[in-house]
């Protein structure tokens, strides 16, 4: 199998693509993994940050879709997508959550002044995407799903088994530590 | 971070994620398809042998409480047999209770009749009728004998030996008393020993010399 050629079901939409996946379909449900392998490992390593290990989270997690694609519900264009990536986050926090310790008993006292990170969004997407990769797991776990993912301090509470309290001070400490290293890059203008 | 920052932010990390990279894509596809399609056959077989394994643990459930049943049937059936034996037993004391009750009744009423009922057929030989006068005899018996039978002309017939000879004391009815020369049977009432029932003086009585077959 060459997943550089398109295979025909691509040309399905994803409704469609989801409608023969349900049925068993092996050809449909090899086009769901090539629509979205490439994106879901990207993202798989970015909370993962090793190889074999994000291979071994994907492999978990895409069997976990086919499995589950009966259960799938679409709801619009793109939604296909949304609960791939949302079944590849938890297998990824569950992955993580074997091997680190994110139940820190740290307080969020609220009146620390936010770090400005705002220039991060000016960085070029490699540079970002490095920059994230080398924070800390615990930092890196909740930046990821607060500000790329956009969960909510409650969401990332309950995914982690977490409290909201720790998930702030997670956060906080991962923009502290990115804008330390702005600084260092000569990106140390902003407050 | 102000939201369009943030928003871009998304979108620049969303843009790089969707770029091919090197990685083992082909060799993750296997895995998930293998898993994907062998998943559901050992689920089957996982299924096969739970259901097989039910199977057996029923069966050995059942065969058990068979044995456990049929050991219950056969310690009622021990029970009832002893119940039965013991019943038998019971009736068997009863009866032979009864029968020796029975026994001793028949012995008691036996001893009792033999103790106050005494049937004795008294054969009446012979009326003293004497047809001379009385003789005094006081010496040889033999001699006296034949003396009375040669002087009376009276034979004297032996009487059959007797098995016990012995002087009865009692009372028979006048009618039959006057039948005096005849032999026949009659009954007599006994005087008791302590001769409480003795005759008046007015009653007129016999003596009688009888055996007692």
């Amino acid at each position: 199998m060459h997943f550089n050629n398109k295979p025909q079901l691509f040309i399905l939409n994803e409704l469609s693509l989801v409608k023969v996946a349900k049925t068993g379909d092996k050809k449909a449900q090899e086009a769901i993994y090539a629509l979205y392998a490439d994106r879901m490992y990207r993202l798989c390593y970015r909370y993962i940050r090793n190889q074999e290990d994000a291979e071994d989270v994907l492999i978990l997690a895409f069997t976990k879709v086919l499995e589950k694609i009966k259960e799938f519900e679409w709801r619009g264009e793109g939604s296909l997508e949304a609960w791939v990536r949302q079944v590849v986050v938890n297998e990824s926090l569950m992955w993580l959550r074997r091997r680190h310790n994110f139940h820190l008993t740290e307080t969020w006292s609220g009146q620390e002044v936010d770090p400005d990170i705002s220039v991060l969004s000016e960085l070029e997407a490699e540079d970002i995407y490095r920059m994230i990769g080398e924070l800390p797991q615990g930092y890196r776990t909740v930046f990821n799903l607060s500000v790329i993912e956009g969960y909510s301090h409650q969401e990332i509470a309950d995914l982690l088994k977490i409290s909201i309290s720790t998930s702030r001070t997670q956060l906080f400490k991962a923009k502290a530590h990115l804008k330390i290293r702005l600084t260092k890059e000569g990106f140390n203008y902003g407050t | 971070m102000e939201p369009d920052q943030l928003k871009t932010l998304r979108e620049k990390i969303n843009t790089l994620e969707r770029e091919p990279v090197s990685w083992q894509k082909e060799f993750v596809w296997k895995q998930v398809a293998h898993k994907a399609s062998h998943r559901p056959y050992t689920l089957r077989w996982s299924y096969a042998a739970a259901l097989v394994l039910t199977g057996v643990i029923g069966y050995f459930i059942l065969s058990y409480q068979q044995r456990v049943w049929e050991s219950a049937a056969m310690r009622i059936r021990s029970l009832e047999k002893q119940i039965d034996s013991e019943k038998n037993k019971i009736a068997t004391n009863q009866n032979s209770e009864e029968e020796k009750c029975v026994t001793e009744k028949n012995k008691i009423t036996l001893r009792a009749s033999s103790l106050t009922k005494t049937k004795n057929s008294i054969l009446v030989v012979e009326s003293t009728v004497f047809m001379q006068e009385p003789l005094a005899i006081n010496t040889n018996d033999s001699t006296i004998i034949s003396a009375i039978t040669s002087a009376s002309g009276v034979s004297i017939e032996e009487s059959p030996p007797l098995k016990t000879i012995a002087p009865i004391i009692g009372r028979i009815p006048q009618s039959i008393a006057d039948r005096s020369g005849k032999q026949q049977t009659v009954r007599i009432r006994l005087n008791k020993k302590d001769n409480s029932e003795l005759p008046s003086s007015q009653e007129e009585w016999h003596v009688l010399v009888a055996r007692i077959n």
